[in-house]
């Protein structure tokens, strides 16, 4: 047969068919592998969703149990409900006293405590007038002497942050006359 | 396929033919029947379920959370001394009373002014507005006659009765008689409150007394009660029962 012929051309043609032939085998291959494997997949699958719904299935049940816990809890605290009373009232109670009691000022009463305390023998008060934060005391004492024993006693005493003398008289009995401010 | 329609389909003018692709179609029915099978059950079940896990752990870590709550909560009210806190609860309640202790301070004062000789010229009741910290206020205003200690005497006992009373304002004004003796006005607040009305919800906190809470109830244990909350009649004196036997 000449080389030149059409038969020839088409022989030529069909050599591609190895090739071909080739990669069909390996796409066999793959089809089948892809085709066994699918099922096990699927199995595999299965089995984890059966798994999935057995831990979801546990949790539920500990979920329940836990709030049945929860509920008898509930019932052994209500039964307790006049011991909490108590405790609630106690604590109510002292925490409104604190804060009646926790000031932080100094009581007007104490102040007046302190320089009643300070004076000396023959002094009388003559006028108090105590509030939160604000002390003015005036007081008649019998001679120089004691003007300078209550001052001293006034200047030692450590309890006073600030004293102002507002005034200081003597009166025509002789009874000299002291008004402070005093905080 | 066999090769051969391999062969005579690529020799087809146009490439693929329809047989060719429904026999493709055909062999990869499997795997995506697989694939479709997959995605159907997670989108219907698999899904649902990891989000329904997760939920429920949530759900158990805060119920774990709660019932341990529970569980202090009922072990320190199971261990309490119910005794001890049925008296520290009447010692509160006294030293700040559930209803208006004005009366009751009001007595106390006089009561403890008879005692140190310094006599009561006047007194009045200020109702005060308002409440401060959630305890209500009401303003008690003596005026009192005395020598300057007695009535020294008296407002050092007042600090130390019951219902808790606060000086707000002294002032005295001496006799100029140089016996000591004064006139003092003083002005007392005394204070209530409404008792707890409800208690907190069963999984909330326990709040038990601490030390500032226990040196309180000391220091108001200490406190004096001496007035009585009511008023006791007279004996009936110079006055026949009709009813009594003859």
């Amino acid at each position: 047969m000449p080389l030149n012929s059409p038969t020839h051309s088409r022989t030529s043609g069909i050599n591609l068919a190895g090739s071909l032939s080739h990669e069909f085998a390996r796409f066999r291959k793959v089809e089948a592998i892809i085709k066994r494997t699918s099922f096990v997949v699927l199995g595999v699958y299965l089995v984890v969703l059966v798994g999935v719904a057995g831990i979801n299935f546990f949790f539920l049940r500990q979920e329940g149990s836990l709030r049945k816990a929860g509920e008898s809890l509930r019932g052994q605290i209500n039964t307790l409900s006049p011991v909490e009373i108590l405790l609630q009232t106690v604590k109510n109670r002292t925490s409104l006293a604190a804060n009646i009691l926790g000031t932080t000022q100094t009581p007007p009463e104490r102040v007046l405590a302190q320089v009643v305390g300070i004076l000396p023998l023959g002094a009388t008060i003559a006028e108090v007038d105590a509030q939160e934060g604000k002390f003015s005391i005036s007081v008649s004492l019998p001679n120089s002497g004691s003007v300078v024993e209550f001052f001293k006693s006034l200047s030692a005493s450590s309890q006073f942050s600030n004293i102002e003398m507002d005034g200081l008289s003597l009166s025509n009995q002789g009874f000299y006359t002291v008004s402070l401010n005093i905080r | 396929m066999p090769i051969s329609n391999i062969v005579r389909d690529q020799k087809r003018p146009g490439g693929v033919s329809a047989g060719a692709i429904a026999y493709d179609w055909r062999r990869f029915i499997v795997p995506v029947g697989v694939f479709l099978v997959i995605t159907l059950l997670s989108a219907t079940f698999g899904f649902g379920l990891v989000k329904n896990i997760l939920s429920t752990v949530e759900r158990i870590d805060q119920l774990k959370v709660e019932n341990s709550g529970l569980q202090e909560k009922r072990d320190k009210l199971s261990g309490a001394d119910r005794n001890l806190l049925s008296r520290q609860a009447q010692v509160a309640v006294l030293a700040v009373p559930n209803q208006n202790s004005s009366l009751v301070s009001l007595s106390a004062i006089r009561n403890e002014a008879f005692t140190k000789n310094v006599q009561v010229v006047g007194l009045k009741v200020v109702e005060k507005e308002g409440a401060q910290k959630g305890v209500r206020e009401t303003g008690l205003e003596f005026e009192l006659e005395g020598k300057l200690f007695d009535v020294m005497a008296l407002i050092e006992a007042t600090n130390k009765t019951a219902p808790i009373v606060k000086i707000s304002k002294v002032r005295m004004l001496g006799s100029g008689t140089g016996d000591g003796s004064v006139s003092a006005d003083l002005s007392f607040q005394t204070f209530w409150a409404e008792a707890p009305k409800n208690l907190p919800a069963a999984t909330a906190p326990l709040e038990t007394l601490g030390a500032k809470d226990q040196q309180l109830l000391l220091e108001i244990e200490k406190l004096r009660f001496t007035a009585s909350r009511q008023v006791i009649p007279a004996t009936p004196a110079g006055r026949v029962n009709p009813f009594a036997e003859q």
